[in-house]
């Protein structure tokens, strides 16, 4: 699949208080064409206030630039060619079809209902879940609904994804194959911005050879505290103090994998 | 319901209603066809349309299925300015009270909609600050009604039940370019619309540019309701009750929902004017009355109906 020209991102000195609390304390990042970033910290760490901040829907000062153009100067439609975004959390209006949803991806292509709904339906095949096109998005399950979220995110066809814990409330097997469809993405060149909390779970998904191409970047309260990979022997650690817990490399023979031990 | 049968039913009834009344004589028949009952039928199909479309528009911009042009305080600041023109300038005629109330409307719901259009504004705040000024309107409304006479404050009672019949074809002259319009810019911004089904941030990720069609919905809606209240009065429930009435019809999505609900408001007004005009021998209900009769338990049943999974 031939995926949109995307050059890159630089976010600098992104900063955003909301009353008294400092979310983001100026925070740089860049990502690179056919980087894959893992954004990692605790809870209220300005993990998801970041991603915000990149897509322009938070008023943060700083600059984002994206194609070397700031993020301010691009109109709403050349940005979702840019970024496309997986919130955490899809809340919908009123009852609507998976078919239906998935098509406001392609709003930016101005394509007429049939041109729109096909690739809809394209999309939702995509991601295996082509049966489920005329069903109603709240009688599936969890697994189902973050399928089709990411349906329409295929269907908007951007540049770089931007996704928030793509599948941090799902179960196990439904996890790997969610991130393992999204490292097929990135693959084949498709740009993530991830967050998530599970580095074990990036580490089942890559070869060690791709883990050495994965960047961790650490958050901790609203600023960026490491930019690492996830090879990164030193990463143990950092984890570790990220979250208060005590993370240790284990061989398991084909991988190894990275596993909390105890608390801090 | 197909979506083409819904839209055959409802200009069925449009074209039917002025046909429907008691039988008369034939010298005076025509002129009640010609010069009372179809103006009074387009009027009402005007009227029907904007409030339904604007219905239909205001529930999806504010994410809620109780949005409708009384939350972003239109109708109260409408009601508030006839009741002025009612209390203070009696004088000048029938004319005053339409051109108040349209005053009011805009009064009221330009602020909100101007609120709206700032970047840093969030929706629901913007629902919030209607139904403030909703309330607000309302009781500077209450106030001005006890210090009037009976006289006057009967009429203004009158004035607020909403009413199509005394409209005639000058109503139409004013209504019909309003309402084609309010129905385009809708129609303009559908597809905008049906993107905010997941929120208004993941809609602005998809290229929706939230801002600006939130104020083209908002002033186009709030123009067109103003002057729907200042020419009919305040008739409540339309645009609440017929977007539920098609989505009930034809399934959920929201496709066909604003064409459709500009349709269907139109035909469920002509039918609820008829029902107000030959439904009570020898008097005439208020149009309002017959909406509210209809629409609320309708919404009570929609509210109650357990939700299909």
């Amino acid at each position: 699949m031939l995926f949109p020209r995307f050059m890159g991102l630089t976010a600098t000195s992104l900063r955003l208080s909301v009353g008294a609390k400092l979310l983001l304390d100026g925070v740089d990042l860049d990502v690179n064409s056919g980087d894959c970033v893992v954004l990692v910290g605790a809870n209220g760490a300005g993990k998801t206030t970041l991603l915000r901040a990149l897509l322009g829907l938070v008023p943060a000062t700083g600059e984002v630039r994206v194609d070397d153009e700031p993020l301010r100067s691009l109109t709403p439609t050349q940005r979702a060619e840019r970024l496309g975004w997986l919130p955490q959390s899809l809340r919908l209006a009123e009852p609507i079809a998976a078919v239906e949803l998935v098509a406001t991806g392609r709003y930016r292509f101005g394509e007429t209902r049939a041109g729109r709904e096909k690739a809809a339906r394209h999309a939702l095949a995509e991601l295996g879940v082509g049966a489920l096109a005329d069903r109603l998005v709240d009688t599936l399950s969890g697994g189902e609904r973050q399928r089709v979220a990411l349906a329409s995110l295929v269907a908007q066809e951007a540049g770089l994804w931007l996704l928030d814990e793509p599948a941090s409330h799902l179960d196990p097997g439904v996890q790997e194959s969610v991130y393992g469809f999204l490292f097929d993405q990135w693959r084949q060149g498709k740009s993530l911005v991830m967050v998530t909390h599970d580095a074990d779970l990036l580490l089942r998904v890559t070869s060690p050879v791709e883990a050495e191409r994965v960047r961790v970047v650490g958050l901790a309260k609203g600023r960026t505290v490491f930019d690492t990979r996830l090879s990164d022997e030193a990463l143990a650690d950092q984890l570790g103090e990220l979250y208060g817990v005590t993370m240790r490399w284990i061989d398991l023979g084909e991988r190894r994998s990275l596993a909390v031990v105890g608390a801090r | 319901m197909n979506r083409v049968a819904l839209a055959v039913v409802a200009v069925l009834v449009i074209v039917a209603a002025p046909f429907v009344g008691p039988s008369m004589d034939p010298d005076s028949a025509h002129f009640v066809l010609t010069q009372l009952r179809v103006p009074r039928v387009l009027v009402a199909a005007c009227v029907g349309a904007v409030l339904g479309i604007v219905g239909a528009a205001f529930q999806a911009l504010f994410e809620n299925p109780l949005a409708t042009p009384s939350t972003t305080g239109t109708t109260a600041g409408a009601a508030l300015g006839a009741l002025f023109a009612i209390l203070f300038l009696p004088a000048l005629g029938g004319f005053t009270v339409m051109v108040g109330a349209f005053i009011g409307a805009l009064a009221v719901s330009l602020p909100v909609a101007a609120w709206a259009a700032r970047g840093d504004a969030r929706i629901e705040d913007v629902l919030l600050g209607g139904v403030a000024l909703t309330l607000a309107a309302g009781a500077v409304s209450a106030g001005l009604q006890v210090t009037a006479d009976a006289q006057e404050a009967f009429r203004a009672v009158r004035w607020s039940l909403g009413s199509v019949g005394q409209v005639g074809y000058r109503g139409v002259a004013v209504l019909g370019p309003i309402a084609l319009a309010v129905v385009a810019v809708v129609l303009a911004e559908g597809r905008g619309l049906s993107v905010l089904i997941g929120g208004e941030e993941r809609a602005a990720s998809q290229g929706v540019d939230v801002r600006s069609m939130r104020t083209r919905i908002l002033v186009a809606g709030s123009l067109g309701v103003a002057a729907a209240v200042a020419w009919c009065g305040p008739i409540a429930f339309v645009g609440l009750v017929v977007p539920h009435m098609v989505r009930k019809a034809v399934g959920p999505g929201r496709d066909d929902l604003f064409w459709l609900s500009a349709v269907s408001g139109a035909g469920f007004l002509v039918l609820a004017d008829t029902v107000a005009r030959v439904g009570w021998p020898g008097k005439e209900l208020p149009v309002g009355v017959v909406t509210a009769a209809v629409g609320a338990p309708m919404l009570i049943a929609l509210v109650l109906r357990p939700r299909s999974r």
